[in-house]
């Protein structure tokens, strides 16, 4: 037994990507956590994209109504336009809730709100919109330090950590391969989540994706995929340098409602107190 | 003559709080030999043995497993050399199977199939039903004899255990020992770090006491003799510290 298993090949360093990283996402994919985690961010991302789609109607119908009323009658001066609502608010609100939707354009006035303006009707005016992006910034962004807090820590705790290392691995081989691997758990679910529910939307009538749009939001992708190994390597990096996965998991939620919440809104208000 | 598998070469080990955890400690394993290290709690016997994984590099002196340095070119040594922990903890939502593979893999055992996987557990006693069942739900004494399973699997030509056999009962004590010799006739060179001085005697083809970082005493199973070694460690955890010739 033992002779044949001498013949066998030696370790590469490519070979070691796929062992590590594999063995990290079939670690998750049979933990409990993984499957409440994903419940959540289907649940959530079903719930806003229904939320947004009604949004984007509403916002239509407005449009249409103004549309209609800006057209030129006799007597009036000047010309009225009006904005049409952008598709891809049913994955991010942006600048929509607080752009006017119609403008009066005239020779001496120049271009002003119009005073027909309407203003949107919302359910959720006393809360950021419980749009794609929010669930990225906010929710995934907590699920990837809820996957990466353990990482490193976990691993000392149960002492597999020194088998692994006592194997032909250096450390920043392994903690490459740690991050591959429980990015890939994140995201990969959330990405199929995202195209399903993009197919779905797709066949509906009233919103009819053009290139660009998809150009966007592959960018979207693009970004979500930055922001997110971002997190996932600052919670390896501070399991990595927590006595314990407790105090990780502490440090990791302070730094998530800091980096997410209050370093954001502070900095928003600092600079309005600044160009005032 | 055999070249040494495991050597030892005035290894020193300082903390930067200034403690002296290992003071100068020589000694060399030869392919087939075990080699038992015996000293109280904070002897040094496992940061000798993580100084042969560089989980600490050494202040002085060297650690070589295959004529490797362990600190300078640790990667190419740890090719050599398996390594068993006193509690092996393993993945406990794999299976005992699914673990063997990944250590198996990890130790650049690409192609081994899973009756490969199955010899190697039943060879070191685990029964037909752990196979598959998840670890977290294995006793200690099982998952010590996976431990040894997983360095089995890796076939590295250096072992080293560290107190393997505590808290394991006298059954799951004994055919450990079993395997142990069983390794040992497979010319593996083994080093391991223990409190459990009869075991020791049974198997150790050399013995070193080690007493705050230093190896105070090392003899052959020859020159050992029928001394009561028991005797001879109490002797020199109470005697002063003078390093072993």
């Amino acid at each position: 037994m033992m002779s044949r298993i001498s013949q066998d090949t030696g370790s590469t360093s490519d070979h070691l990507i796929g062992v590590i990283a594999r063995k990290e996402l079939l670690d998750h994919l049979l933990s409990l956590k993984y499957h409440v985690c994903i419940l959540a961010m289907a649940v959530l991302l079903g719930l806003s994209v229904f939320v947004m789609y009604r949004d984007y109607l509403l916002r239509m119908e407005i449009y249409a109504s103004m549309r209609e009323r800006a057209r030129p009658r006799s007597g009036e001066a000047g010309v009225m336009a009006v904005v049409e609502p952008r598709r891809l608010l049913v994955f991010a609100e942006g600048l929509d809730e607080v752009l006017t939707r119609g403008y009066a354009v005239t020779a001496y006035g120049g271009i002003q709100p119009h005073e027909w303006q309407t203003p949107v009707a919302r359910i959720f005016a006393l809360f950021a919109p419980p749009d794609l992006l929010y669930i990225v910034k906010a929710l995934l962004a907590l699920i990837a330090l809820l996957f990466a807090y353990d990482a490193v820590s976990g691993e000392k705790e149960s002492g597999t950590l020194k088998l692994v290392l006592g194997s032909a691995i250096s450390r920043g081989q392994f903690a490459a391969r740690k991050l591959m691997g429980g990015l890939a758990t994140v995201l990969l679910p959330f990405f199929t989540l995202w195209v399903a529910v993009l197919l779905v939307l797709v066949t509906r009538p009233s919103l009819a994706f053009a290139h660009e749009d998809l150009a966007r939001l592959s960018l979207m992708f693009l970004a979500t995929l930055l922001y997110i190994t971002a997190f996932y390597s600052l919670g390896v990096l501070v399991s990595a340098l927590s006595r314990s996965s407790a105090a990780a998991l502490v440090l990791l939620l302070f730094l998530w409602a800091a980096l997410v919440f209050a370093v954001p809104n502070a900095s928003l208000r600092s600079l309005r107190w600044y160009a005032w | 003559m055999d070249r040494a598998m495991i050597q030892a070469i005035n290894l020193t080990k300082r903390y930067e709080d200034g403690l002296l955890a290992l003071d100068h400690v020589s000694f060399e394993i030869l392919p087939g030999e075990v080699f038992c290290l015996l000293g109280a709690n904070g002897a040094g016997k496992t940061t000798t043995i993580n100084l042969f994984l560089d989980f600490i590099p050494p202040t002085e002196g060297e650690a070589r497993i295959n004529d490797t340095d362990c600190h300078l070119n640790p990667l190419e040594a740890k090719k050599y050399v398996a390594y068993v922990s006193e509690n092996v903890m393993l993945y406990g939502n794999f299976t005992a199977r699914q673990n063997l593979d990944f250590f198996a893999k990890l130790g650049g055992k690409r192609h081994l199939s899973k009756k490969d996987y199955y010899r190697v557990m039943a060879e070191v006693g685990l029964e037909g039903k752990a196979f598959e069942q998840r670890v977290k739900e294995f006793s200690k004494g099982m998952r010590q004899k996976l431990g040894i399973a997983i360095a089995m699997v890796k076939d590295a030509p250096a072992i080293l255990l560290d107190e393997p056999t505590s808290g394991l009962d006298p059954k799951a004590g004994a055919e450990f020992l079993d395997l142990l010799t069983r390794l040992k006739a497979q010319g593996k060179a083994i080093l391991m770090s223990t409190h459990d001085i009869f075991r020791s005697k049974e198997i150790a083809d050399r013995v070193g006491i080690m007493k705050e970082g230093k190896l105070v005493m090392q003899r052959t199973r020859e020159e050992l003799g029928h001394e009561d070694l028991q005797k001879l460690y109490l002797d020199y955890m109470e005697a002063g510290v003078m390093t072993a010739a």
